[in-house]
């Protein structure tokens, strides 16, 4: 990190915070305008190009874009999109929630593949920050009231406050391939779909009847209020272990091990291991950022880990849906929500060992 | 960069622990009277396009819904379709922050993880015990009803919370009905749901609950040939598919209307004044 590190971390932080409210906007909407009652339309062929970055992995193979050159358009463009995906028009909403994706999806890929794990900073304050909000809105989205509309609107503010703010330092000074380790950002994401939603996690399973005299309501509140300490316990051991012992091979293996032990049994033991298992993930991720062959230019391989990323997180927004889709999706989707979160998070690390394994 | 990141999570830690410990409910406050009770499908805090109408499509239906609720301030609110914690609902928890809002006790069912459409109570008065039933589903997808035991001034009885399965699967949707009401036992009770079965008598699902049960509706001195019943769709309201229905010889019913609008969901709410005898 350059001596701009505190204006970084709250860039990166930022990035993370809206990117994942744009992807939830962008899958929102999508569903909205091809599951109801209307049947599917054009927009879902429209969004599986824009979102996740897919639309890079095909053009890049034509043109090469330097952030060097573009991050101030790639600044701008994305305040805007941001701040238009607050209008109340599905079709205009997904494609300004997709357009931020697509516009901050080189500055992601730039600022991972030079800071490496020192990103995790800024994936674990971007979780904090999304949970907080959920706590202050109460779970609901910031786009369901005016006031959470005024806080987004003030965030992707401090975005671009803060994007002009570190426009002269060493990392937008580069310039990375695309295509280069550009599976991380679904695994980035995954992550934080499921993990900066303590409301989602903690209503998993039935509140347990171990405490007795209680409103059931309370229970659900406790239940919500030690999820989300959890995954804030979590989230500061991950980052703080995965720095202690980085370099450390046989404790990487010994957490790989456990962090995909832990999501296999997902479903079961949510929430009695939540703080292992994000603690678990964070440092394997740090592995990973660490480990990744940041010159590859496998154009196929990337592209089909991505591909697969996009149909495991289609299938899992599916899942949550199975009841609304056709009765032949049904029958691969219906109960398989933690099963594609855990394929899904499984890819980069699988995909990984089979690039080492070939080479 | 450790420090600044320890102590930006440290602040965020104490917000998020604040901002949830303020909300734990706390004896909400309920009026003399007649009790207030409201069913509504909400269809998962989404409106979509309807009919000719598209400006409604993709709203978050939050503030409408409550200020819809609130007009009627309800002591026992039945709603189907409640799920909200799903990426593409934005993984809420809306029935939290509903009942938050409002001041209430709640339950809903199933669990997440279950991935199903969702029913839940919410009520003034604290729940001493709560059920999730899922209804029989030979042909179609698994629908849910909701139980709860309720501790009022007027007593303890039951209100339930269910959603049945729509005219495509007739037999289910029957045997739904039979489930339910081997659910109610021969409790007092409240009934409230979306059971997407219209007037008819040849229907059996219909049939069933309308032959076990007073509806609210007709105990009101209204005719299930009014328009004024119809539920669905929001926007051009053409059949009644909600209902309020009650244990025979537990309660009179002073009046009952439908609330709402097609800006708070796909359905108008039904609202009820009853009594116990």
């Amino acid at each position: 990190m350059t001596d701009k590190s505190s204006e970084q971390l709250l860039f990166i932080t930022i990035l993370f915070t809206l990117s994942i409210i744009a992807m939830n906007r962008a899958v929102s909407q999508l569903f909205v305008l091809n599951f109801s009652t209307s049947g599917m339309n054009i927009t879902i062929t429209f969004a599986v190009l824009l979102l996740y970055g897919l639309f890079y992995a095909f053009s890049s193979l034509f043109i090469k874009i330097e952030l060097s050159k573009h991050y101030n358009i790639f600044l701008i463009l994305s305040f805007i999109s941001i701040s238009i995906s607050i209008i109340n028009n599905s079709v205009l909403a997904l494609t300004s929630a997709s357009a931020f994706l697509i516009f901050t999806y080189p500055i992601v890929i730039e600022f991972v593949s030079k800071m490496r794990s020192d990103i995790l900073y800024g994936l674990g304050a971007g979780i904090a920050v999304l949970i907080t909000l959920g706590a202050i809105f109460d779970t609901i989205s910031l786009y369901g009231t005016t006031t959470g509309k005024i806080v987004l609107l003030l965030i992707s503010v401090l975005w671009l406050i803060t994007g002009y703010l570190i426009k002269d330092t060493d990392i937008i000074n580069s310039s990375t391939e695309l295509i280069s380790i550009s599976s991380i950002y679904f695994y980035l994401y995954s992550y934080l779909l499921f993990f900066a939603y303590p409301a989602l996690i903690s209503s998993w399973h039935y509140p347990q009847s171990m405490i007795f005299d209680m409103q059931i309501s309370t229970i659900y509140q406790l239940k919500y209020l030690i999820v989300t300490i959890e995954i804030f316990i979590g989230i500061f051991l991950g980052v703080m272990l995965y720095s202690r012992f980085r370099g450390n091979d046989i404790f990487f293996a010994l957490i790989t091990i456990i962090a995909i032990i832990e999501s296999v049994v997902l479903g079961k033991l949510l929430f009695v291991s939540i703080l292992i298992v994000i603690t678990g993930h964070l440092i394997l991720l740090g592995g990973l950022l660490d480990n990744a062959d940041i010159d590859n230019r496998h154009h196929f391989s990337t592209g089909l880990g991505q591909l697969l990323a996009l149909v495991f997180l289609f299938l899992y927004a599916l899942a949550g849906n199975w009841a609304f889709i056709p009765t032949f999706l049904q029958s691969i989707t219906k109960g398989l929500a933690s099963f594609y979160i855990v394929l899904l998070s499984s890819l980069l690390p699988v995909q990984t060992v089979i690039r080492r394994f070939i080479q | 960069m450790r420090k600044t990141y320890s102590v930006l999570l440290l602040i965020l830690t104490l917000i998020s622990i604040f901002s949830i410990s303020l909300r734990i409910p706390v004896n909400p406050e309920t009026s003399e009277g007649p009790i207030r009770v409201l069913t509504y499908n909400i269809h998962q805090y989404f409106i979509e396009e309807i009919g000719e109408v598209s400006d409604t499509e993709g709203r978050y239906i939050f503030r409408e819904l409550l200020d819809t609720i609130e007009k009627v301030n309800p002591d026992i609110i039945g709603l189907q379709e409640s799920e909200g914690a799903r990426i593409t609902t934005g993984n809420i928890n809306g029935i939290m922050w509903l009942a938050h809002e409002l001041d209430m006790y709640f339950y809903y069912g199933p669990s997440t993880s279950d991935q199903i459409y969702g029913v839940s109570v919410l009520s003034k008065w604290p729940i001493l015990s709560e059920q999730t039933e899922f209804l029989p589903a030979e042909e179609s997808i698994e629908r849910v009803a909701v139980k709860v035991k309720i501790d009022t001034p007027y007593g303890v009885f039951s209100v339930l919370s269910a959603h049945f399965q729509t005219n495509s699967y007739k037999l289910d949707r029957t045997n739904q009905a039979q489930a339910l009401i081997d659910l109610v036992g021969g409790d007092r009770a409240i009934i409230l749901g979306d059971f997407n079965t219209r007037v008819n008598d040849s229907d059996p699902a219909f049939n069933l609950l309308n032959t076990t049960y007073n509806s609210a509706w007709l105990y009101a001195g209204n005719q299930y040939t009014s328009p004024d019943g119809y539920t669905i769709d929001a926007y051009d309201p053409r059949a009644k598919i909600d209902y309020i229905f009650l244990s025979k010889g537990d309660w009179s019913v002073d009046k009952a209307f439908t609330i709402g609008n097609r800006y708070a969901s796909d359905h108008l709410g039904l609202y009820a004044e009853i009594n116990p005898i």
